[in-house]
């Protein structure tokens, strides 16, 4: 009997032991997880970065304005816009050059820094009717007679909203005012068409035309073709069939 | 042990009889017939000394029947009395001594044990201060102003970038140990797993702790027994809300059989996600905005994943006296890989876009300018650009950190006169400038912060000693009433010969959290 008794108190005393650790354990576990830790934590929460828009207009001749990003193109390019010139009026030397009116908007909300243009393709073919008579020169190729350039000229004249008051030359030559009072034009002028045709071919390549338009705002240019007074006669009954692309830069 | 139960102690007789007080029951017990007196109790002691109750007494006296009587029932009376007397004695010996033996005492009354509080507050730029404390769900977490909004981004100028100065203040009475940076993610678990070519269009997880906008990114990752890690990121198709167990997501044949219920596999939620804008920006009322365009899509996040972040400590600066305590905890830096120009220590690749403070003319070796809000190399080109007139570009004699109001020169002769409020910025075509640095970096995206900087991951940040110089990791890193102050911005690059069209109209939206632990 004492033997158990005492068994018995062992008992107890493990239980009792037990339950110590138990309750000790559980007391650091909740003393660590419950109170150890103090935190604080804020969130600038809905920051944004929004990218802003470059898109193009292109109205030739006062007609419908053709947008670059309109329905149907891709990647910010639209290669169906109106042709600045048509053959149905026959060139000839000296003569009225063929002159469009063009107007370029900035449609999107950021401002254009670079304005440019470039003539990627232009392609020689007899005049339509002439065949018969065509001389086989290239008008998209530089041409001289006696050693004079005699090519096709192209003017790239920018003008006020009105088109009559001449603000710069930008091609043959950049000059403040009219081209055809810009110094040097008279000698750049023939095969200038040829040379923009050769060289300035690419978006990497173009002619830079300035800053702008801002966004929201035009600007307006007169592109000019002509025969010289001295065109070579490799040239009659020729035709050249190009591509002018305007080009905006942010 | 009642008061009355002690006063019973206190009363009991005396063995000798002497010395006990006078009154009723005080001399002798009221058990049986008859008092006892002291002669018996002494009696009674010698009896139960001798023998059992039973035993013939010893003749100590005539026996007479009816003492014998007497001694029987008071020798049971007399071992409760004893019993009663060594209760007292050990509970005397217990108890407090009121009356029986000298005692002294002292007592501290009134302790108290008062929890500090860990709290802070978050300001940007110069705006109101926004208080953990003062959060509407009462759990010491707050959201606070947003750092930056910044629209019309054009990509790759000294324009593209916008900064925003954020100051964490630790507003408690402890310290904190540990101060970290994270973008706020959401990270379900699994609840059904994925099989390997099959199409998913749902992920089933367990309750979305907050909202998961469309077009949010989510990257599933499984680490196999050995060791390798299978990704496959996921885009939501639709927005899911606090609680959901589901989450829609743009279609598309699981590239692994992620298993589910396993902390192996884990769901992460990235935080930047992009959206096309509905409408033109302030300013251009009658521009293209983002939804009208056809070759711009937000699908897959693209302008998350080209906006680079950068976070530069600047503690300690003030106007017109940087701080000497910058480091840049992510974003890009130089020296990496090194170049001809300097590597200032702590400074991140941070272009400035800031304007003249006075006029400038004549010969000078300094530009006067705005607080800058980025940082400057010696020998980069700094064009100052008038509204109208040809820009003049100007070479850094040394190395500048943010907050600067003076930018040194190589001393040169200003063309004219160039006004106050004119543009100053980094050049765009100086090859080792920030601009042209950060235009081929492709790693310090604001998608990449959020994969590798998550609240799974955070960005510890120790207390800077100097320019680039960490504290040991054991110093508190928000000490009480201490305000760290960060210079964050994000700039829009545009990488050489990469066409970026299809960012127009896109919004990114991210944030950033700012955490302490005691």
């Amino acid at each position: 009997m004492p033997g158990r008794a005492r068994s018995r108190g062992r008992r107890r005393t493990k239980a009792l032991l037990a339950l110590l650790l138990a309750v000790g354990a559980l007391g650091s576990i909740t003393v660590s997880g419950t109170y150890a830790v103090m935190r604080s934590e804020e969130t600038n929460a809905g920051s944004t970065v929004s990218a802003g828009t470059l898109t193009l207009g292109d109205t030739v001749g006062g007609g419908t304005t053709c947008l670059s990003w309109a329905a149907g193109t891709t990647g910010n390019v639209n290669g169906g816009c109106a042709p600045l010139v048509a053959s149905s009026t026959l060139q000839y030397p000296g003569g009225t050059p063929a002159t469009a009116e063009v107007r370029i908007d900035d449609t999107g909300s950021l401002d254009g820094s670079s304005l440019s243009v470039y003539m990627p393709a232009c392609a020689p073919a007899a005049s339509p009717g002439a065949n018969a008579n065509a001389n086989g020169g290239n008008p998209c190729a530089e041409v001289s007679t006696n050693g004079t350039p005699s090519g096709l000229q192209l003017t790239i004249q920018e003008t006020d909203s009105t088109w009559t008051n001449p603000k710069k030359c930008w091609y043959p030559v950049k000059a403040t005012g009219a081209c055809a009072s810009a110094a040097g034009y008279a000698t750049k002028a023939p095969n200038s068409f040829p040379l923009f045709a050769e060289y300035v071919t690419s978006a990497s390549a173009s002619w830079d035309l300035g800053k702008g338009p801002t966004a929201g705002a035009s600007r307006y240019f007169l592109v000019s073709v002509l025969l010289p007074a001295n065109a070579s006669d490799t040239l009659q009954g020729e035709q050249a069939t190009f591509d002018l692309t305007w080009h905006l830069t942010s | 042990m009642t008061p009355a139960e002690l006063e019973t102690c206190k009363t009991l007789p005396s063995v000798d009889g002497a010395g006990t007080p006078e009154g009723a029951g005080a001399v002798t017990a009221f058990w049986g017939e008859a008092a006892w007196t002291a002669r018996d109790l002494h009696d009674a002691e010698l009896a139960l000394l001798a023998g059992p109750d039973d035993e013939p007494a010893a003749p100590v006296a005539p026996p007479q029947p009816v003492v014998r009587i007497r001694r029987r029932r008071g020798t049971g009376k007399l071992k409760a009395v004893l019993t009663l007397l060594m209760l007292c004695g050990v509970l005397s010996s217990v108890l407090p001594g009121t009356l029986a033996s000298f005692s002294a005492e002292t007592a501290n009354p009134g302790n108290t044990l008062a929890s500090g509080t860990l709290t802070m507050s978050n300001t940007v730029n110069s705006g109101n201060a926004c208080f953990s404390n003062e959060a509407p769900a009462a759990d010491n977490v707050a959201s606070c102003d947003t750092a930056i909004t910044f629209s019309n981004v054009a990509p790759g100028v000294s324009s593209s970038t916008a900064t925003a100065l954020i100051s964490v203040k630790n507003t408690g009475s402890i310290d904190a140990s540990e101060l970290w940076l994270w973008a706020p993610s959401v990270t379900p678990t699994l609840t059904q797993a994925l099989t390997q070519g099959s199409l998913v269009a749902t992920l089933h997880v367990t309750p979305l702790a907050t909202a998961v906008p469309k077009g949010k990114t989510i990257v599933l990752r499984y680490k196999d027994g050995g060791n390798v890690t299978h990704t496959q990121t996921f885009y939501a198709s639709a927005a899911a809300a606090a609680n959901d167990t589901t989450i829609g997501v743009v279609s598309q044949s699981a590239t692994y059989s992620f298993p589910s219920g396993t902390s192996a596999t884990t769901v992460q939620v990235l935080d930047c996600y992009d959206q096309l804008t509905s409408g033109p920006p302030a300013g251009a009322p009658n521009a293209t905005y983002g939804t009208q365009l056809n070759y711009n899509s937000a699908a897959g996040n693209p302008m998350c994943g080209a906006v680079l972040l950068y976070v530069q400590e600047v503690t300690g600066m003030t106007p017109g006296n940087p701080s000497t305590q910058n480091y840049c905890w992510t974003g890009l830096t130089y020296g990496n890989p090194a170049d001809a120009r300097s590597t200032p220590a702590g400074m991140c690749v941070a272009p400035i876009s800031v304007t003249l403070s006075s006029d400038v003319s004549g010969t000078i070796a300094a530009l006067p300018v705005s607080e800058l809000n980025g940082n400057i190399r010696a020998n980069d080109q700094i064009v100052v650009t008038p509204s109208s007139g040809v820009p003049q570009t100007f070479t850094a004699r040394s190395d500048v950190y943010a907050g600067a109001t003076s930018i040194p020169v190589t001393s040169q002769a200003v063309g004219g006169t160039l006004t106050s409020g004119t543009a100053v910025a980094d050049s765009s075509t100086d090859a080792l400038g920030p601009l042209a640095k950060l235009n081929a970096d492709n790693s310090d995206t604001l998608t990449n912060f959020d994969t590798l900087t998550d609240q799974n991951a955070p960005l510890p940040m120790p207390q800077v000693q100097a320019n680039g110089q960490l504290e040991p990791s054991t110093t508190a890193q928000l000490p009480h009433d201490t305000t760290r102050t960060f210079l964050v911005g994000v700039y829009m690059p545009n990488p050489t010969g990469s066409n970026q069209n299809p960012l127009q109209g896109l919004f990114s939206t991210f944030s950033l959290t700012w955490h302490v632990d005691q």
